[in-house]
């Protein structure tokens, strides 16, 4: 009897996901020994993230021919603008960024150039930049670090069943047959779970069920995890969904998993009997079996991570994931589905057996860093788990979600937290208006929560705020509110996570939306897996109000956090590495002085008597059209004019055509990019500042750079050296 | 001031562009030849702007980042 285990892209890439390793150390503990995980996800990745298969994007994408092709132009309308955008940056820094993904990858696994500052980000936006190369080869497709979005909607199935035979937009299809489907014809498996988690994994996830059964239709295939809690029950009145799969295990997956592997092994399988499985039984109809009893998380054994490929993921230390909880041990809040699609229930493993997790897995595995997978740290985890890490002498560093319990944290819990290792909480905030909050049902006040916070800092531990705006009767007084507070207490605060408010189907305030004054929820008829809805309220802000309060809260928290500032953003997109990093500089306020907010890069010209020179680590591509200015214009287009789909900023074909249409076309206007291979930065300059920096060849005095330059305007001219000076361009 | 009208990009001799930006090349066809001072370059505009080129989509990173 053999089982393997699956992890779909798209997943994040700075950790593994903990639901392999959970399933493969329950079926492990119960005798299905013949267990083999995989993650495709991070395997993807890496791939992807070659020398080898990037060159093929770069031979594919053809950009300098596509770019000469709209350079013909007189003007560009939106689509041909987006395409500049990517093509310009191909065509420029292509052939580097193939030349250089490999050490990239190397430089965020080695510790040594991971910490150094520059060299991470170096890699950071040179990974970036091989994400938008890969994904242009797939275009509109698009794979970054948080998601994998195509134009084939995950909320209707008939467009996910589209996505699977899509090969031009469909990356994985390629990827599986060339790499997952070969290891798991290799492994022959008797039982393949998938674990799907984030909506991005969906089209993923059903793209590999289709090569499996095209290979070998008779294993069975079953589908599990987060996302299935959501959607399960909808896909499977989809008729095509059964060609792909067997079964689709609901919330916790330990249970039915083991059971499929025994009925398999013993050859008297019988779906029926098996708890929180929906599956077509001999007669064509879908069965949705009994509600299984939520496990004693007490009885599980530590998740064994044996068999993951732990050392491609972009990290130079693992950071393993870890749930001493499973729940939400407060589960009031009505916007909230978390707490109803894992068990359901709240359970917690004991104090002693978190610290046996951490003290098996990090001997194991020889890591120090744990991320507990939590809902919220429970009152008395946060009481006793820091004594029992300190007694145990287990030194490690972690980070978990909490709620704002103002009796709980006090100053002494806080600082043994921190003394036990603990180097970031994020806390649900979500308002600072009481009214708001008392409706969220939330159960905290927002000026006992700032003292907590205060207290969280004073012990040294960075916070993170999650924050919602456009919650049904919110005003835009009040989403303002929130931010003048966070903004007005950001000396205590390091991240603040925003989000607008869904209305989600399984949620409290979704099955009592008139108590909210929901007016209208506007279902899309064709969407068959929508969860989530727009609605119209009838009080407090509209939905587009909600949308732009909310751009307003991103602009400001990239103006005010040193965090989310120029490219620091990496840390915190990256989360695995704000958090190492915050162990390594072993407080924010060292990890802000001495890394963030370090500027020694910065150079000046010394004396108007030196004759500078542009660095030689510089490239240029001399544009027909402003590419500053199409950023800018792409870049504000959202928040005017698009509708938001979930989860992705991909515009609909609807949008697209009306954008083409209306938006003033961008005519043609002269300008310069420019990237600095040292840092893998890229600039654009307008041809005035192009010419200053070509005349800066080390032959002439920085009088002679600027003396071709009209009288009038030379005091700019010599700005502009200065600040080519500053960005060490010339020296 | 010159105009403010763009350099043409299309060059009657596309294998042998003059190199835009490079003035000594616009005036004289002969890279490196230095023009008297004050001498303007046809067509540029005397904007001197240096943005970071940001291919992002602004709007969408923080939700991005909350879901996972």
């Amino acid at each position: 009897m053999r089982v393997a285990l699956v992890f779909p892209p798209q997943g994040h890439f700075t950790q593994p996901y903990l639901s392999l390793p959970s399933l493969a150390a329950y079926l492990r503990a119960n005798g299905i020994s013949d267990v083999h995980t995989l993650d495709a996800s991070i395997e993807s990745y890496d791939y992807f993230m070659s020398r080898e298969r990037l060159g093929r994007s770069l031979v594919r994408v053809r950009a300098s021919a596509a770019l000469a092709e709209l350079e013909m132009r007189d003007g560009l309308d939106f689509s041909a603008m987006e395409r500049y955008q990517r093509l310009s940056e191909i065509a420029l820094i292509g052939d580097d960024l193939v030349a250089n993904i490999d050490e990239a990858k190397r430089i965020l696994r080695t510790a040594e150039d991971f910490y150094d500052y520059e060299r991470y980000l170096w890699a950071g936006r040179t990974l970036e930049q091989g994400l938008r190369l890969f994904s242009a080869e797939y275009s509109p497709s698009r794979l970054t670090a948080h998601g994998f979005v195509t134009r084939y909607s995950v909320e209707r199935s008939s467009e996910i069943v589209a996505a699977l035979s899509d090969e031009a937009e469909n990356p994985y299809i390629e990827y599986f047959r060339e790499h997952t489907l070969p290891q798991l014809q290799a492994l022959d498996p008797d039982l393949i779970g998938i674990s799907v988690t984030f909506p991005s994994q969906a089209i993923p996830a059903l793209t590999l069920c289709k090569l499996i059964k095209a290979w070998k239709p008779s294993v069975h295939i079953t589908l599990g995890g987060g996302l299935l809690a959501y959607v399960a029950e909808k896909l499977s009145k989809r008729p095509e969904i059964w060609d792909l799969i067997d079964s689709f295990v609901m919330l916790e997956g330990e249970g039915p998993l083991l059971k499929l592997a025994q009925g398999i092994e013993r050859g008297d399988l019988d779906l029926s009997r098996i708890g929180n499985l929906i599956y077509r039984n001999a007669a064509g109809e879908v069965v949705q079996t009994a509600r299984a009893e939520p496990l004693d998380i007490k009885t599980l054994p530590t998740p064994d991570f044996d068999g993951l490929p732990l050392k491609k993921y972009f990290t130079p230390e693992l950071v393993l994931p870890l749930a001493a909880t499973r729940g939400c041990y407060w589960g009031k809040c009505v916007f909230c589905t978390l707490y109803t699609v894992i068990g359901p229930g709240y359970r917690g493993r004991s104090i002693a057996q978190t610290v046996e997790d951490m003290r098996v897995l990090k001997a194991k595995y020889n890591t120090r860093y744990f991320y507990l997978a939590i809902e919220d740290l429970p009152p008395n985890m946060a009481k006793a788990l820091p004594q029992a890490i300190l007694d145990a002498k287990l030194d490690v560093a972690w980070w978990a979600d909490a709620r704002l319990e103002h009796d709980v944290f006090d100053q002494e819990v806080c600082d043994k937290l921190a003394a036990s290792g603990c180097k970031r909480l994020a806390f649900g905030y979500e308002s600072a208006s009481q009214r708001v909050l008392d409706r969220m049902c939330k159960g905290i006040d927002p000026l006992a929560s700032m003292d907590l916070v205060r207290r969280v800092r004073n012990a040294g531990i960075s916070v993170t705020l999650y924050a919602m705006i456009g919650f049904p009767t919110e005003t835009t007084e009040e989403a303002r509110h929130t931010l003048a507070t966070v903004l007005a207490n950001r000396d205590l605060i390091q991240e603040v996570s925003v989000r607008v408010f869904y209305l989600d189907e399984s949620s409290e305030i979704y099955k009592r939306r008139a108590e909210f004054d929901i007016l209208e929820v506007y279902p899309d008829p064709q969407s068959d897996l929508q969860v989530y809805y727009d609605f119209k309220p009838g009080s407090g802000m509209t939905r587009r109000e909600a949308r732009d309060v909310y751009l307003e809260f991103t602009q400001a928290l990239r103006s005010h956090f040193p965090v989310f500032q120029n490219t620091n953003m990496l840390y915190h997109e990256l989360k695995s590495h704000y958090f190492l990093y915050l162990a390594k500089a072993g407080s924010w306020e060292a990890l802000r002085d001495n890394v963030l907010e370090r500027d020694d890069r910065r150079a000046s010209l010394s004396s108007s008597s030196v004759k500078p020179q542009a660095a030689s680590e510089l490239r240029t591509l001399e544009l027909g059209f402003d590419r500053a200015r199409i950023d800018q214009r792409l870049s504000k287009i959202d928040s005017a004019t698009l509708r938001p789909r979930y989860q992705s900023d991909m515009v609909d074909d609807e949008d697209r055509a009306h954008l083409d249409r209306t938006l003033t076309i961008e005519p043609k206007d002269a300008s310069t990019l420019i990237y600095d291979t040292r840092t893998a930065e890229l600039h654009c300059v307008s041809p005035a500042t192009a010419v200053l920096l070509e005349r800066c060849n080390g032959t002439r005095t920085l009088e002679q750079v600027i003396e071709i330059v009209p009288a009038p305007v030379r005091d700019d001219a010599l700005r502009c050296v200065e600040q080519l000076a500053a960005h060490t361009w010339i020296q | 001031m010159s105009d403010n009208t763009p350099a043409p990009r299309s060059s009657p001799t596309p294998s042998t562009p003059p190199k835009q930006g490079d003035p000594a090349a616009n005036a004289t066809g002969i890279p490196g030849t230095p023009l008297a001072p004050g001498v303007q370059k046809p067509g540029l505009k005397y904007e001197f702007k240096i943005a970071p080129a940001d291919p992002k989509r602004n709007s969408i990173d923080f939700e991005d980042v909350a879901d996972k």
